[in-house]
């Protein structure tokens, strides 16, 4: 049986796309670079799209806002309307949720932003481990995550925001806040540093569409291997770490970031989920 | 109390003005009716104590809000009876320009400082006038061109206090602006702004790119103005 073929969109300024497309190989898929210039055409060969992170168009005017007016996202668009899965990581996300696909009830429009982080008595640019755990309606990247995942963070602008309480009201009733930071235990957190960019209702990735769209803040692909994981991490992955100590195959193995990318093999069969 | 305001510009070329022009050109699909794009940045300062010199040199000194060495500036203080833009601007809400709250004209009354040399000797030395603000954007004459500014600011914290530096008396209120100003080819000074609001305001993929209202408020900054050729 073929391997499920994915396309890692790459834009001017992406830094991510070389680890993301090895992450996907790595759980057998048959992942390519698709760059901003290629002939859009070629995007209907995929049955899958990841918009991997850095700064696309060096965030001219604000993060994602110039690669999501892209010709190439409008061949993107058309697809993941037809129900292709696409996942959008860090600054992927911010693109997404330019593009309108996240949350999508209209595609197109415009109703989300990732606005400047804004913590008490912090702001700016903020890398560090965090939890996240599976919430609302979950989306095609969630079903089956059921424990808290540690994973990586990097941004300035991670904070979902909308202009109205009504919009983000609707947004939490249709249960498109599909992962929300967390404790270890999977408990809401407190404030900062769990909660690294003051994001309303802890969000750490938003759904689009019917669940086939994902922008989401942390960096699986920095996660995706064991030992990756901090030594002095709690949790149990924490634990597979310490327990992985001086053990090469262990630490080899799949880290929690991994998870998430796996979703893609459901596609296995042909045609969108 | 004073009030003052300065502008600060990119002595070269602003790549994010000219990647936004391009987007706007191309992907949104204005063309060749945009004759140009600018992008300033404006800071407002009322409430402010103390003698006018002290904070001009402040400003520069400190260069707070700018990088001497890539961004050129112009201090002014703000002409007499000039509204409180920062109240107006915040009060204003996110959707509802101040209209008859014009900015940053009013506030463009006496210039104090600045580092480009042209200036000193210019009408910018006196009282400006809409044409002074052109002339420091260096937008190009064209027929049939109308000059629109929009000026755009943090909506849900738009005010903020002096920090971290020695400022002759702290306590005044900061309201940080970026203004957009697109030259547009139009049959009217009301077409040329429906225009630039529908380029301006991110509302669709296709629809909007200067300025997010999910996050930010905006506000009509000056007058409309045609840029007239010159007849030389």
């Amino acid at each position: 049986m073929s391997r499920v073929r994915i396309a890692v969109l790459q834009f001017p300024g992406l830094n991510c796309e070389s680890e993301t497309l090895r992450e996907l190989q790595r759980v057998d898929l048959s992942a390519s670079i698709v760059r901003w210039n290629e002939n859009p055409a070629r995007l209907r060969e995929f049955a899958g799209f990841v918009i991997p992170g850095g700064f696309s168009y060096q965030d001219r005017v604000r993060a994602g806002a110039i690669a999501a007016k892209s010709s190439l996202l409008d061949t993107v668009v058309r697809e993941v309307e037809r129900g292709k899965p696409i996942l959008g990581i860090c600054n992927g996300a911010q693109i997404l949720v330019e593009t309108g696909l996240v949350p999508g009830d209209e595609v197109g429009r415009v109703d989300v932003c990732l606005a400047p982080n804004k913590v008490p008595g912090w702001s700016g640019y903020h890398a560090r481990w965090v939890f996240v755990k599976a919430s609302g309606n979950g989306s095609f990247f969630t079903e089956n995550l059921d424990d808290p995942l540690p994973i990586v963070v990097a941004h300035a602008e991670g904070r979902f925001v909308t202009r109205t309480t009504s919009t983000w009201e609707k947004l939490r009733q249709q249960g498109r806040f599909a992962l929300r930071y967390c404790d270890a235990d999977g408990q809401a957190p407190a404030a900062f540093p769990e909660n690294p960019n003051g994001s309303a209702d802890d969000v750490a990735g938003m759904s689009g569409l019917d669940g086939q769209a994902l922008a989401f803040m942390p960096h699986p692909e920095r996660a995706a291997h064991l030992w990756q994981v901090p030594e002095d991490l709690p949790g149990v992955w924490g634990e597979r770490r310490r327990a992985a100590a001086g053990d090469p195959r262990a630490l080899r193995s799949d880290g929690p970031g991994r998870v998430l990318l796996r979703a893609f093999a459901r596609l296995q069969g042909g045609g969108p989920a | 109390m004073s009030s003052y305001a300065f502008l600060v510009c990119h002595r070269t070329v602003d790549l994010v003005a000219a990647t936004a022009e391009a987007t706007l050109r191309d992907a949104l699909g204005l063309g060749d009716r945009l004759v140009a794009l600018r992008r300033d940045d404006a800071v407002a300062l009322e409430d402010c104590q103390g003698e006018s010199e002290a904070w001009a040199r402040a400003c520069a000194d400190h260069a707070a809000w700018f990088n001497p060495n890539t961004h050129r500036h112009a201090f002014f203080a703000a002409r007499e009876g000039a509204v409180g833009v920062v109240g107006e601007l915040a009060l204003s809400g996110r959707e509802a320009p101040p209209r008859g709250v014009e900015w940053p004209l009013p506030w463009l009354g006496r210039l104090l400082h600045t580092d480009r040399a042209d200036l000193l000797h210019s009408s910018l030395a006196g009282p400006p006038d809409s044409t002074d603000l052109l002339a420091w954007q260096g937008l190009p004459s064209a027929a049939g061109a109308f000059s629109v500014t929009l000026a755009a600011f943090d909506a849900e914290d738009p005010v903020h206090d002096l920090q971290g530096r020695a400022w002759p008396v702290p306590g005044a209120r900061v309201l940080l602006l970026q203004l957009w100003t697109l030259a547009l080819l139009a049959g009217s000074a009301e077409e040329a702004e429906e225009m630039a609001l529908e380029v301006a305001l991110t509302r669709r993929r296709k629809q909007g790119l200067l300025i997010h209202p999910q996050v930010q408020g905006w506000a009509l900054a000056a007058p409309v103005s045609a840029l007239l050729e010159e007849s030389t």
